[in-house]
């Protein structure tokens, strides 16, 4: 079996043999080159890291929304408050412009002096005399005034009432919103009530279907000895 | 005057391309391929095939050069990568099935002394079957002992030279042949 001539000419010839590819294989290999070395070039590892960093911080945030307690907002109305405090302001200002010898103006101060008796617990005397050195006083009366609309900040008050109070000087009785409930209910006797409600429904209708089955079983046996 | 070596030495291109540089990379291509061409070309009749495996087996050369240790030559290193490759394509594509002999006969050859030009030895190889090609080139060409044949082909020793005594067979029939129509007696 050992090679013969012919053979090791054919070894010979084809070992010395050359062909030349063609033009565009070295471009075809090179694209297949680039695509596989682009594989290895991405970094997954960065990414990993910030997907878990990210994820992380997420969770962080929602637990952290979680365990913050629900404040109730209490609905105040500040925007009427400080309208009307800006109203008696005015009034104080228009008070300084004008004289304050007129009648008019003696009337609009006496207005705001008694809607500031209202308001303010310890109401400050005023004396009409008094009033008309407001352009030596405005600055403390204006301070009074924004003491009086922080102290009544977080009261609820309606609209209609201030405008007549604004108006007429006298406060209307209006319905105020009850603060808190008096009676405190427990939230697992309100569920254990809710849960035997259920089961007791429950229980009647299996009865009712019974009966029901049970009479229109007994109702078919009397038909049957009938017929 | 400084005289700048122009033609860098074969490890230094290796560790090149190893490292992904594309010109030493394409300065191994171009040293080789024109001779692994050829290797291809004899196990795959298409010389489009034969290139597309060669060009398979370049990107098997370069993904896998960090393996080469630098033991024996580099082109043998390649060339069996290309080997290995053509085989492979070979089984898959043509779907060869070896027949399990174990009796083989020795043929007993002349030796022609008459003289073929390589593409003459390329058309006698190119007339055996796919089979007896490969058993052919890996034994007689490239100097593959049968148990390695064996191995790389999944076969028995036995049945590669059986195959190997059918290719012997058939292409001294074809050189008779060939001869004979050269000689004008045919």
């Amino acid at each position: 079996m050992e090679p013969n001539n012919i053979e090791k000419q054919m070894k010979e010839k084809l070992n010395q043999r050359t062909i030349q590819p063609s033009a565009n294989a070295w471009d075809r290999l090179d694209a297949m080159l680039s695509v596989t070395e682009q594989k290895p070039k991405r970094n997954f590892k960065w990414l990993s890291f910030a997907a878990v960093f990210v994820g992380f911080t997420l969770i962080g945030i929602f637990i952290l929304n979680k365990e913050k307690p629900i404040e109730n907002v209490v609905p105040s109305n500040p925007i009427v408050l400080e309208s009307e405090t800006e109203k008696v302001e005015n009034l104080i200002e228009l008070g300084k412009e004008n004289t304050i010898s007129s009648e008019e103006n003696q009337e609009k101060v006496f207005l705001i002096n008694q809607s500031k008796k209202k308001m303010d617990e310890q109401p400050v005397a005023i004396n009409p005399k008094k009033d008309f050195l407001l352009d030596n006083h405005s600055k403390t009366e204006e301070v009074i005034v924004e003491n009086q609309s922080k102290e009544v900040i977080n009261k609820y008050v309606n609209a209609k009432s201030l405008l007549a109070e604004i108006e007429t000087g006298e406060k209307l009785e209006s319905p105020t919103l009850s603060k808190k409930p008096t009676v405190k209910v427990d939230a697992n006797t309100l569920l254990s009530s809710a849960e035997k409600e259920v089961e007791e429904t429950f229980r009647d209708k299996v009865i009712q279907s019974i009966n029901k089955k049970y009479n229109s079983v007994k109702s078919t046996l009397a038909n049957r000895n009938y017929e | 005057m400084k005289v700048i070596n122009l033609h860098q030495d074969e490890q230094t291109t290796i560790r090149m391309a190893i490292e992904q540089n594309r010109f030493a990379q394409q300065q191994i291509y171009a040293k080789f391929s024109p001779k692994m061409l050829s290797v291809c070309r004899q196990y795959i009749k298409d010389l489009q095939q034969a290139e597309d495996v060669m060009l398979t087996s370049f990107m098997k050369v370069f993904t896998n050069l960090k393996k080469f240790e630098h033991k024996g030559s580099f082109e043998g290193w390649i060339r069996r990568i290309m080997i290995n490759e053509c085989v492979s394509f070979i089984r898959v594509q043509k779907q060869v099935k070896f027949i399990e002999e174990e009796t083989f006969f020795e043929e007993r050859h002349n030796d022609i002394e008459s003289k073929f030009s390589v593409d003459d030895i390329q058309f006698l190889i190119d007339g055996l079957p796919d089979g007896y090609r490969m058993i052919f080139n890996l034994y007689a060409i490239e100097g593959y002992k049968h148990q390695e044949i064996a191995v790389m082909l999944g076969i028995n020793e036995g049945t590669s030279k059986s195959q190997l005594s059918h290719a012997r067979k058939m292409l001294q029939n074809q050189i008779n042949k060939l001869t004979n129509y050269e000689n004008g007696t045919e």
